[in-house]
């Protein structure tokens, strides 16, 4: 299974687009790299199918045989991992993007909150950057990692390339070894099921070996959070979260969950107060650390601001049909409102939710709650990307063999198979079609199959508790019948006597 | 490998964890050191940001005050000549916007981006004076640069709707 996996990788990306060939030339991608045609399309549709279908068979394999060698489950994704990372980063270019913005801070003195790369024309990365008019919308974690990579990599392309790809790519299999050693503690017999789905995952090894992503990084560190807490190192979490969340600010989301959580803790309010205390102040420590370099430049109203926000979303759709008939700055208003009433009342009703099993609240129940938050995330951002689901996957495969880690499964090979969507349908068909059936036909394919399984997995829940209880009221029945009787009879016998 | 050699890699993440709150605190030592060029190269990012927002409007007599003052500040700033040159195109402008997308696309090089927008916006150029081969070969030319280029693909359409 392992050898045609790579084999898949191998004569699929890394031979076509191999980035000792090809990084010289800027902003190339998949579809310049391997041709706008058809037979192409099909083939790499075919690949991803395969990937995820071998991937699927491992997981089955795995989840009813814990038997499987060590080995067999660690080694193969390392040298997947290898194999991409000589790839082209053809599906994004964001890589680029980090080398451009980290050489703003340390080779041209530049704050990369303030400016952008086009401020910096006479920099070797410009022609590959320069798509990017925004300053940094990362968090200054990330500016701060960038920053200091970017001068192991000086201005040689190829190797500034590479050791971004290889930074990344540690910290992927970092988040593997934290996934094992989180459900050593709280699910022992899934421990290597868990390290499998986060190890072997095409679109996790895709986006982040292969086209060098720094979503596994935020993700590292609030898994080094949960780790912590079940290890009882109950000071550290939060400073910990708060770093995932400079690194860029989507598993914000999850502080109020930890918040709640350590509160909920069964211990003395002395020791409560020391662990929420002394981890916020240890939050705020780690704030003015990462902060400080770059002045208080940087804000989320830059996120907010964007107008170029809109791709494969619900709320890509909603602007779209909004924009024949209000003027663009009224459309944007009107579709991020919606997306924040929906997004703020979702995560509401979720916190509240899990706020009230605060009695009997466990890791399960913060997963449940973080996984939640930002599944609702990923369906209203107004704009998303395949490795965004990155995020859900680090949350989804310790809730090992549930309905939430075969919808994020399920999503994470939707999500992959749109880049065949906006890279080859587009590229092919782009003159007979518009561009709103583009992105219907993107969203269609992102969100429907895990929506859909989502729901048919609570109809069938719904159901099974349905029948459980009418099984239950049948026996309770029963058994009255069965004491009535016995009464009656033992009513006779007295009246006899 | 035996499981409780796995024991040992928890030092592993938490080593990593280290090392970028060590970075962290080497940043804060050495900073970087904020002159006058960079305060010139910030003023004129913030102009071309507000020249984005002009022409998100659609005021483009704005989007040309902020954009012309950006071009000042930093000559060889791509962005902020292609906003100059649509500012030139929507006040009918023409052989001013013309000047500036063809200074965009020396300025350009092998940004493939950058080249496709300039391209396309000659295209509009030259729709506008009725010069419709021209307009589709530089609409041609946009989308063999950027594929993704929408907005030329459909202007390559749209021109060849009524091309002899």
């Amino acid at each position: 299974m392992a050898g045609v996996t790579l084999a898949l990788y191998l004569v699929a990306f890394s031979i076509p687009s191999f980035l000792g060939g090809l990084y010289a030339t800027p902003q190339l991608t998949w579809v310049t790299i391997v041709g706008s045609r058809l037979d192409v399309a099909l083939a790499n549709t075919a690949v991803i199918i395969a990937l995820f279908a071998l991937y699927y068979l491992g997981y089955r394999v795995l989840a009813v045989n814990a038997q499987v060698p060590v080995w067999a489950v660690y080694l193969p994704p390392v040298t997947f991992a290898l194999a991409l990372m000589a790839i082209y980063p053809f599906g994004g270019w964001d890589l680029f993007l980090y080398i451009s913005q980290g050489r703003l801070y340390t080779t041209h003195d530049l704050n990369p909150f303030l400016v952008t790369p086009q401020d910096a024309p006479s920099d070797p990365f410009f022609a590959y950057s320069s798509w990017w008019p925004h300053p940094s919308t990362y968090g200054p974690a990330w500016q701060m990692i960038a920053s200091l990579v970017s001068l192991i990599g000086g201005s040689n392309l190829w190797l500034s390339i590479l050791v971004f790809k290889v930074l990344v790519t540690v910290f992927f299999f970092a988040s593997v070894v934290l996934v094992y050693l989180i459900l050593r503690t709280h699910h022992p017999e899934a421990r290597h099921l868990g390290a499998f789905l986060m190890a072997w995952n095409p679109l996790l090894l895709f986006e982040i070996a292969g086209n060098g992503h720094n979503d596994i990084v935020m993700v590292f560190f609030a898994l080094l959070s949960i780790y912590l807490l079940t290890a009882k190192r109950l000071l550290w979490p939060l400073p910990l979260l708060t770093i995932s969340v400079l690194v860029k600010y989507s598993f914000g989301l999850l502080v109020p969950g930890i918040l709640v959580y350590l509160l909920a803790l069964k211990s003395s309010p002395r020791k409560k107060a020391v662990w929420l205390l002394g981890g916020l102040a240890l939050s705020a420590v780690t704030v003015g650390l990462f902060v400080r370099p770059f002045g208080m430049a940087y804000s989320l109203l830059a996120l907010f601001g964007l107008e170029e926000l809109y791709l494969s979303s619900p709320a890509t759709l909603l602007y779209l049909a909004l924009q024949g008939n209000f003027p663009q700055y009224a459309a944007t208003t009107i579709v991020k409102g919606v997306v924040v009433l929906m997004l703020g009342t979702l995560y509401v009703i979720e916190l509240a939710r899990f706020a009230r099993e605060h009695r009997t609240l466990t890791l399960d129940s913060l997963l449940r709650f973080g996984f939640q938050a930002v599944f609702f995330l990923l369906l209203l951002l107004p704009r998303f990307h395949p490795w965004f689901v990155a995020w859900l996957l680090g949350i989804g495969v310790l809730m090992v063999d549930s309905e939430q880690t075969r919808r994020v499964l399920l999503l994470s090979f939707t999500a992959f198979l749109s880049h065949i969507v906006f890279y080859f349908i587009w590229s092919i068909y782009g003159e007979q079609l518009n561009y709103f059936t583009i992105e219907a036909m993107a969203n269609a394919l992102i969100f429907a199959p895990p929506l859909f399984y989502w729901f048919y997995s609570r109809a069938r829940v719904r159901k099974l508790l349905l029948a459980q209880k009418e099984r239950t009221i049948a026996v309770q029945e029963a058994e009255i019948g069965r004491l009535k009787a016995l009464l009656s009879d033992s009513r006779k016998g007295l009246k006899t006597r | 490998m035996s499981e409780r050699g796995w024991l040992s890699l928890s030092f592993f993440p938490l080593a990593l964890a280290g090392m970028v709150v060590a970075g962290a605190l080497a940043l804060n030592l050495v900073g970087p050191s904020y002159d006058a060029r960079s305060a010139r190269i910030t003023e004129a990012s913030q102009l071309v940001t507000r020249a984005r927002e002009a022409a998100g409007l659609n005021d483009w007599t704005q989007a040309e005050v902020y954009a012309s003052k950006a071009v000042a500040l930093n000559p060889d700033h791509v962005l902020a000549r292609l906003l100059l040159g649509l500012a030139y195109l929507n006040t009918n402008a023409l052989d001013k916007a013309e000047a500036e997308f063809r200074r965009v696309l020396a300025l350009a090089g092998e940004d493939r981006n950058s080249a496709a927008w300039a391209h396309n916006n000659l295209g509009v150029v030259y729709r506008r004076r009725g010069q419709l081969t021209a307009a589709i070969r530089e609409y041609e030319i946009a989308i063999a640069a950027d594929p993704s280029n929408g907005q030329a693909r459909a202007n390559l359409a749209e021109a060849r709707r009524f091309a002899p």
